[in-house]
């Protein structure tokens, strides 16, 4: 019995080693029985999207992809990631942050090369190559998974018309429009979403346009500990942003419970008027209020000079193969399938996107709102992926002494040099050198 | 005096029988009546009654929701409970049995070992690095020796307390009749340590099927997820849909219910055996 | 031992539990203790000595969360043993609710605790149910969890609520063991229903509360999932505990950090435990 069934399990094992050779060989449909197992951490209607794209490709191959939902805090999805690539278990596709955290993923070990197949260069925007390839043997590891996406001020026009209010091109401006709507209206000024860790930290990183304005080399300086964070000013006024908001009394009383989707509808409907945040919370603002979105508009974050404004990007998350998949040829067809019009098409069936696909000749569909519009103009001009593509030193409690600073509990002051001994926790941790 | 006593006692009793109607009974039917409620009408966080019926909806919804991401959830959670259970069962009873009648170095070692691994909390990473050393980090075997040995240092000493109380003398006569090791066990001591395996049942299958944290540390984003796990991530799915998220608690929580409505009497029994000591 | 007796209780039928608690429980156990003194990737580790632990203690949240988790799990611990005892012992007395009311305060418990934190948090939300009724009242809504002053007592209160049931089980299960015949003696003597509690039940439930005791407490100071789920260790630290300090610090790859926390964690249980462990069995031998 027990030989009869070491036989069997052997059968089964040849049978799955000898499949992806089989199915290369032959065109569609010949991938039937086989499944690609694939991770992402979305959740909102992003994911719908992704479905819908799986559904195509399975359609059209006849194989089946199994989604694996990696938690939606990007910290936990980081580490969940780390855990399995070290314990052999990565999935055969999964979505990865690029720059430096694609990096901690140690990519030579886990990530399957690209760079061999033809239809990459051409498809894959060359920006986006650009943070995807390792510099030094050319290896290419992931294709844009999504649209990128931009940060800056959303705000309510139509309040911004009844009051007469004009779009402010510094921190001063902005402060003194949030005033005018506190005292002429019951209305709050800003829209502050702290209840979890993606939503403390927005303004904080989108800030980093100006801490690269003012010091071009700062990250570098900051990876080998040449500089200290309070050290910059730029860097010193993202924080102050936060703590003045809450110091001024111009935000929500709630910042701690409510979810994108009440900040959405509160913005959209008008009982606040600014809200920090990515390009993404209009596909928020199309399932809360379709009617309004073309009432919200776009600014950058403004800092202290009208000239100098810019604002922060996300780039996409990569779709990247394990190199320990059984299924990379099968796991190549659907990377490429998801670079093509057609992909990009279905995606667009049941998200608006927010922001440029970063794949070639693939254009912004028209049907997008005014705001993201705005904000696409904006990162072509004057933009920079915010610092986490190119440090990935970040403490443990980042997010928390963030939320502590938005609602008052810690100045600028007591906050950096917590977020200091806190990052360099990390970095120790890192083994980095210099720290 | 007497007579005092007892109004007294009427009273306490209709304030507890009271106050379990607000403590308790609000907060089920909390539950319950928003799980019937479309996403509009749930948001008002309240009591009132549905406006519209959506009871069919959410629940189907819930199933299929994710092409039956939660459903597999809930499955896998039943399978892991299932194979925990059985297997801690079987194995912390054999060996309470061997360590209780054999008075030796190795029992006393064993002791020693067992009741440490009581108080002492689980050394969560470096076990994931033991599992995968194994080959089984993220799967669902790795996950019930896991929750097998986190819980087997109180069954077994569950199990020994009341294997004390049974006399020699059973062991002495099932071997005169010519019983083996095997046979005595399972024919003989297995089935008087009945109220025992109840409680241990019911009282593990509640913390292994709402474990959250061994899966979170070891499954998480893994296909094999249990259900806990998927249901804090519907958390921010759902995250002003309360109408399917309620739904989703209260398919969760059924399973242990039917169990304990089934076992209640046999666990009551087994614990009132005296067995019940750390 | 006989030869006889050796083969019957033959050690292999021990060696399945002892091996599956080995391999996944002690052996871990053992390489924390080295993996504590490392920086490490799951692949490779480099000995820092005892660098984790120092850094340990001079992380932002550390303070917080060992204050945290000492009220927590005391507070939980004492309410448990304490109110647990007397709503058991009333349980006992011939009282027609006495099932339902069983039943009742155990229902909680079958719940996971996610799944607790969820009805909790919509419950007790600036707009839930219980700031409406507080409204009607024309009282100011209270920020049962997003606020720093109320939140710890929240989570202890909810933990209450969830655990007091396993308590009130013990204590049942352990008052209903004691001998009829014992309460027959005290009445024929004309012992007094205080005297009867204090002479005979409580003396005889010293080993029951000595496993309500150490089960909540162990509990307490391990407390992790509830509060994680409910609070995630906000506002700010104000609800941290050991158990949520240290997933963050796994959450962030620091691996050998988390498990130097692990490492504490065991430590201070085991100060705890171990010495009020061997005390109440003391007195428990005394009696």
């Amino acid at each position: 019995m027990k030989k009869k069934l070491a036989v069997l399990a052997a059968g089964v094992l040849a049978l799955q080693a000898a499949l992806p050779v089989n199915a290369s060989e032959a065109a569609d449909k010949s991938y039937e029985g086989v499944t690609l197992h694939v991770a992402h951490s979305v959740t909102d209607s992003n994911a719908d999207s992704f479905q819908a794209q799986f559904d195509a490709f399975e359609e059209k191959y006849g194989c089946e992809i199994e989604v694996e939902r990696l938690s939606s805090d990007a910290d936990e999805m980081e580490s969940i990631l780390l855990v399995r690539a070290a314990t052999g278990n990565l999935p055969d596709i999964w979505m990865n942050s690029v720059g430096a955290k694609l990096d901690a993923m140690s990519p030579k070990e886990n990530c399957y090369d690209l760079s061999g197949e033809d239809w990459i260069t051409e498809r894959v925007n060359g920006d986006y190559l650009n943070i995807v390839t390792d510099e030094g043997t050319g290896e290419i590891y992931g294709i844009p998974c999504s649209p990128s996406n931009v940060a800056g001020v959303f705000y309510n026009k139509k309040v911004y018309e009844e009051l007469g209010l004009g779009i402010p091109n510094t921190w001063e401006e902005f402060m003194e429009n949030c005033r005018v709507i506190r005292e002429k209206t019951d209305k709050d000024p800003v829209m502050s979403q702290y209840s979890n860790a993606s939503g403390a930290q927005i303004l904080f990183l989108s800030q980093y346009y100006y801490v690269q304005k003012e010091n071009p080399v700062f990250t570098e300086q900051y990876t080998k500990k040449e500089i200290e964070l309070h050290e910059s000013d730029a860097y010193m006024r993202g924080l102050s942003k936060m703590y003045e908001i809450w110091e001024a009394g111009y935000q929500n009383d709630n910042p701690l419970e409510i979810s994108w989707e009440d900040a959405a509808t509160a913005v959209t409907e008008g009982s606040a008027v600014h809200i920090f945040c990515r390009t993404n919370i209009m596909s928020t603002v199309e399932t809360v209020n379709p009617d309004a979105r073309e009432d919200i508009g776009f600014f950058p974050l403004p800092d202290e000079s009208r000239e100098e404004q810019g604002v922060a990007t996300w780039m996409p998350a990569a779709w990247c193969i394990s190199k320990n998949s059984p299924n990379t040829e099968l796991a190549k067809l659907l990377l490429e399938f998801l670079t093509t019009e057609d992909a990009v098409d279905i995606y667009c069936t049941k998200t608006i996107p927010t922001g440029a696909f970063m794949l070639n000749g693939v254009e912004m569909p028209e049907n997008v709102s005014g705001a993201v519009i705005e904000a696409q103009v904006w990162s072509e001009k004057a933009s920079t992926p915010v610092m986490e593509y190119f440090c990935d030193i970040k403490g443990p409690n980042m997010a928390t002494i963030l939320t502590m600073v938005g609602t008052g509990e810690y100045t600028p002051e007591e906050a950096i040099s917590e977020i200091e001994s806190d990052n360099a926790i990390d970095a120790q941790q890192k083994g980095l050198e210099g720290w | 005096m007497v007579k005092r006593r007892t109004v007294f006692s009427r009273a306490l009793e209709i304030f507890l029988v009271a106050m379990t109607i607000v403590t308790h009974w609000l907060v089920f039917y909390f539950i319950i009546v928003n799980s019937f409620k479309t996403k509009t009408d749930a948001s008002a966080l309240n009591l009132a009654l549905p406006k519209e019926w959506n009871i069919i909806e959410n629940y189907i919804y819930i199933f299929q929701y994710g092409k039956g991401a939660f459903f597999n959830a809930f499955v896998n959670s039943l399978v892991l409970t299932f194979w925990s259970i059985l297997i801690l069962v079987l194995t912390s009873a054999m060996t309470a049995f061997i360590m209780q009648r054999r008075k030796g170095k190795f029992s006393a070692v064993s002791d020693k070992l067992i009741v440490a691994g009581l108080i002492v909390p689980a050394s969560i990473i470096p076990t994931d690095w033991v599992l995968s050393k194994l080959h089984l980090a993220n799967t669902l075997p790795g996950l019930i020796l896991v929750e097998v040995a986190t819980l087997f240092p109180f069954a077994a000493m569950m199990y020994k307390g009341f294997i004390a109380t049974l006399p020699k003398e059973v062991d002495e006569a099932a071997i005169v009749d010519g019983c083996g090791p095997l046979t005595l066990f399972f024919r003989i001591i297995f089935p008087l340590l009945k109220p025992i395996t109840a409680s241990v049942i019911i009282l593990r299958s509640i913390v292994v099927y709402n474990d959250f944290q061994n899966p979170q540390y070891y499954m998480s984003g893994s296909s094999s997820q249990t259900v806990q796990l998927c249901i804090y991530g519907l958390k921010s799915a759902f995250d002003t849909d309360y109408g399917h998220l309620f739904a989703a608690i209260v398919v969760v929580s059924i399973p242990l219910v039917i169990v304990y409505l089934i076992l209640n009497r046999q666990m009551m029994e087994g614990m009132t055996s005296g067995a019940v000591k750390g | 031992m006989s030869r006889i007796e050796k083969k019957i209780y033959t050690g292999w039928l021990a060696i399945p539990g002892i091996v599956i608690y080995v391999v996944i429980f002690v052996i871990p156990t053992f390489a924390s203790f080295y993996f504590s003194m490392t920086t490490w990737n799951l692949k490779t580790s480099v000995f820092t000595g005892v660098q984790n632990f120092v850094t340990f203690f001079t992380m932002a949240n550390t303070k917080a969360s060992l204050i945290n988790t000492a009220i927590y799990a005391f507070v939980t611990c004492f309410v448990k043993v304490a109110l647990g005892l007397l709503i058991a012992q009333y349980l006992c007395k011939k009282i027609k609710s006495a099932g339902y009311l069983k039943v009742m305060l155990f229902f909680p418990t079958l719940l996971g605790n996610v799944v607790v934190a969820i009805a909790f948090e919509k419950l007790l939300s600036s707009g839930g149910i219980v700031n409406q009724v507080l409204g009607a009242f024309g009282m100011e809504p209270v920020k049962w969890l997003t606020s720093s002053a109320w939140a710890l007592f929240t989570c202890v209160a909810v933990d209450i609520w969830k655990g007091i049931g396993t308590a009130i089980l013990i204590y049942v299960a352990g008052i209903s063991a004691i001998p009829a015949a014992y309460y027959e003696a005290a009445a024929i003597d004309g012992a007094s229903p205080r005297q009867i509690f204090s002479k005979i039940t409580l003396p005889l439930l010293v080993p029951t509360m000595n496993t309500v005791l150490t089960l909540s407490l162990i509990g307490g100071l391990r407390t992790y999932d509830l509060i994680y789920a409910m609070t995630g260790g906000g506002p700010g630290y104000s609800t941290e505990v050991l158990g949520s300090a240290i997933y963050k610090l796994f959450a962030r790859g620091n691996y050998g950090l988390a498990t130097a926390g692990y490492v504490i964690m065991f430590v201070v249980v085991s100060i705890i435990v171990f010495p009020l462990n061997s005390y109440v069995g003391k007195k428990e031998a005394e009696l």
